[in-house]
């Protein structure tokens, strides 16, 4: 009893322990109605560039890449006219990862950029990759571009994790 | 026939013996710290939006049977009632309760195995393995779950009770034991095998008042019908109750395999589950009374998880581990069985199920102490936005999927009568679970979105971090980019 006793008393004293208090203040401002500052290449590992990844980006692993769901998009500024490269290039560094290659030998990715389909390419085993298609055409001067790429497979909701599960991303840029 | 003892060892009040009882609760708190501080998610949240129905309603609501056709009144609705009456949204408290529950629970599984080994040393044993089994992960970190740490709180101190009254104690110690049944039955529905376990404990101890035990199965039945036809609307879902030989197997294998050696430890289950076979038939011909009653404890609670059709869930076995805890205790008891052999196949399955235990149990209340941190930060950015922003809609993108299943989809929002949240129809990625009622209604639609964005009436937020971080003229600048050109 009195164990018992001597047990309940130290609970209380818990309950100031710093761990419980609240650790951040709880929302960030926007600096003031900037314009937005697109970048033409997106590590997703940069803060900067987060609200770049429009959709299908799960969260940041390793302070490096991000899981894909099978649909994803990002906008990108492409580089001012005078600044562009002839032909100008969509760049995708990836990785399929094993369970990818292994249940679908690899992975075949098609993309759009501005709503405009680019030629899709495939992908065999597991690895680091690199997906490249120029896209002069489909990129007017000036304008943020929306850039969409679906896999042709990804791991289904509840199979291997809550998340749906396409490839490994690092990095895309137009350039 | 050798006799049981009449009463509890008496023991000295020495202080090793002292420092003894502190053990299970130490190695309790090295292991599952963190759940003292783990904040609500998921089902917490139903929880606290029933108790915070104006008192008529939730009164009447008590003894209804909830999603799943449980009842437990004690554990959930009149714990969260009480707890959040007095301490609001302070999750420590319960936090707090849960420990201290379990803490007592380690004492009386600890008196229990000394009773049947005779030994204090296998009854702290017995509590420290049980508190380290994965199957208390989610108890000690998840208030939802706090029905199993009472239950067992209410099943032990009854079983003792009954203990004393078997061995020859007053009709009172009979009474008081009812009255804890009654309270597991409060609890959790396992209690309903209660009676199960007080004539096991009578018999294993060769005690006559065992079949006193007997006329307890008739507050089982009665519980256990009530329960059947309240789950009668339960058919097609996943706590579908079915009673077919192949689904109760199915779910012994997968819970027995479970118990042992959980996914990476696949390769330890044929040694250990091969080491817990001969144990149990060596230990059970020697009559070890821990080991019969311990491997009857860790069976009988099982069965009632045996028949859900499409749930099978870890933390459903937080009591059963308690019976393989006191099962691999007492194969400890090498004077008892005389064979070395047995002694060091016991420690091998100890050893592989403590270090399986607590790679999984670890990683079960970081998991939740994320979801609790996740939605308690989503709670106060989405609080301190409305205060900044009371008249427009608050847009939130970057919402992680484990987030918005533990926090969002369970009306957080709702919760703290803050309203017009919604997520961006865009920078999400959340699917649509198997199972779950349809998500849609908690995002804004392209359309909305736009238009709210660009006159002005929503803020933005990105939430793919501690702290929301407002996005509302990046979002407007980027609209086109995000959801297509207007008209689409």
């Amino acid at each position: 009893m009195r164990n018992a006793v001597l047990l309940l008393a130290v609970l209380p004293a818990l309950w100031a322990c710093p761990v419980n208090a609240p650790d951040l203040t709880p929302i960030q401002e926007e600096p003031g109605a900037a314009a937005a500052v697109l970048l033409s290449s997106v590590n997703v590992a940069d803060p900067q560039a987060e609200d770049q990844l429009l959709d299908g980006f799960h969260g940041l692993e390793n302070g490096a890449w991000r899981w894909t769901m099978r649909r994803f998009a990002v906008a990108l500024q492409p580089p001012p006219p005078e600044a562009a490269p002839e032909p100008m290039f969509l760049e995708m560094r990836f990785t399929v990862p094993e369970i990818i290659a292994r249940r679908f030998g690899g992975a075949k990715i098609m993309a759009k950029v501005n709503g405009r389909a680019l030629a899709p390419e495939s992908f065999e085993g597991q690895g680091e990759f690199l997906y490249s298609q120029e896209v002069s055409a489909a990129v007017p001067g000036g304008q943020p571009a929306r850039v969409e790429f679906e896999l042709e497979n990804a791991v289904p909701t509840g199979e291997v994790d809550q998340r749906e599960l396409g490839v490994i991303v690092t990095s895309i840029a137009l350039q | 026939m050798s006799g049981p003892p009449d009463k509890f060892p008496a023991g000295k009040r020495t202080f090793p013996r002292f420092l003894a009882w502190l053990i299970p609760p130490a190695i309790c708190l090295s292991v599952y710290w963190v759940g003292l501080w783990c904040w609500f998610h998921t089902d917490d949240f139903s929880l606290l939006s029933l108790v915070r129905l104006p008192p008529d309603e939730f009164w009447a609501s008590m003894i209804e049977p909830r999603a799943q056709g449980t009842f437990r009144p004690l554990s959930e609705r009149l714990f969260f009632y009480l707890f959040h009456g007095w301490f609001g949204f302070d999750a420590f408290p319960f936090r707090a309760a849960a420990f201290a529950t379990h803490f007592a629970n380690l004492a009386l599984l600890a008196l229990l195995t000394r009773q049947l080994s005779g030994k204090l040393g296998l009854g702290v044993f017995a509590a420290s393995l049980w508190t380290i089994h994965h199957g208390l992960a989610y108890p000690l970190t998840w208030s939802s779950a706090f029905n199993q740490i009472l239950c067992s709180f209410f099943m032990l101190s009854g079983l003792l009770m009954f203990a004393r009254f078997a061995a020859g104690g007053g009709r009172g110690w009979y009474w008081a034991q009812l009255a804890a049944f009654v309270g597991g039955l409060g609890s959790l529905e396992t209690a309903v095998v209660y009676p199960a376990l007080c004539l096991a404990l009578g018999l294993v101890q060769r005690q006559k008042r065992a079949l006193w035990a007997l006329p307890l199965l008739s507050v089982s039945a009665l519980f256990g019908w009530l329960q059947i036809a309240g789950s009668s609307g339960l058919r097609g879902s996943i706590y579908a109750l079915s009673f077919h030989p192949e689904t109760i197997l199915a779910n012994l294998a997968w819970y027995a395999r479970e118990a042992i050696a959980p996914a990476q430890g696949a390769p330890y289950l044929l040694p250990c589950g091969l080491a817990l076979t001969a144990l149990a038939a060596l230990q059970l011909w020697a009559r070890n009374r821990a080991v019969q009653f311990g491997l009857c404890w860790f069976l009988v609670t099982l069965a009632p998880y045996l028949v859900f059709e499409g749930r099978q869930a870890h933390y459903y076995l937080a009591i059963p581990a308690a019976g393989l805890a006191v099962f691999l205790a007492g194969a400890l008891d090498w004077k008892r069985s005389c064979r070395q052999l047995v002694a060091a196949a016991a420690l091998f399955a100890c050893a592989v199920i403590g270090w399986q235990s607590l790679d999984l149990g670890r990683a079960v209340a970081a998991n939740n102490y994320r979801f609790g941190l996740s939605a308690r930060n989503l709670l106060t950015g989405v609080a301190h936005v409305r205060r900044l922003h009371a008249d427009k809609t608050i847009l939130l993108t970057g919402v992680a999927q484990s987030v918005f299943y533990s926090s969002v989809y369970h009306g957080i929002f709702r919760l703290a009568s803050i309203s017009d949240v919604y997520l961006t129809p865009d920078g999400n990625t959340i699917a649509q679970l198997p199972g779950y009622p349809p998500i849609a209604a908690h995002f804004a639609t392209a359309r909305d979105t736009r238009l709210m964005v660009t006159e002005g009436s929503a803020v933005v937020y990105n939430a793919s971090q501690a702290r929301l971080r407002e996005i509302t003229s990046q979002y407007r600048a980027t609209l086109n980019v995000r959801l297509g050109p207007p008209g689409e």
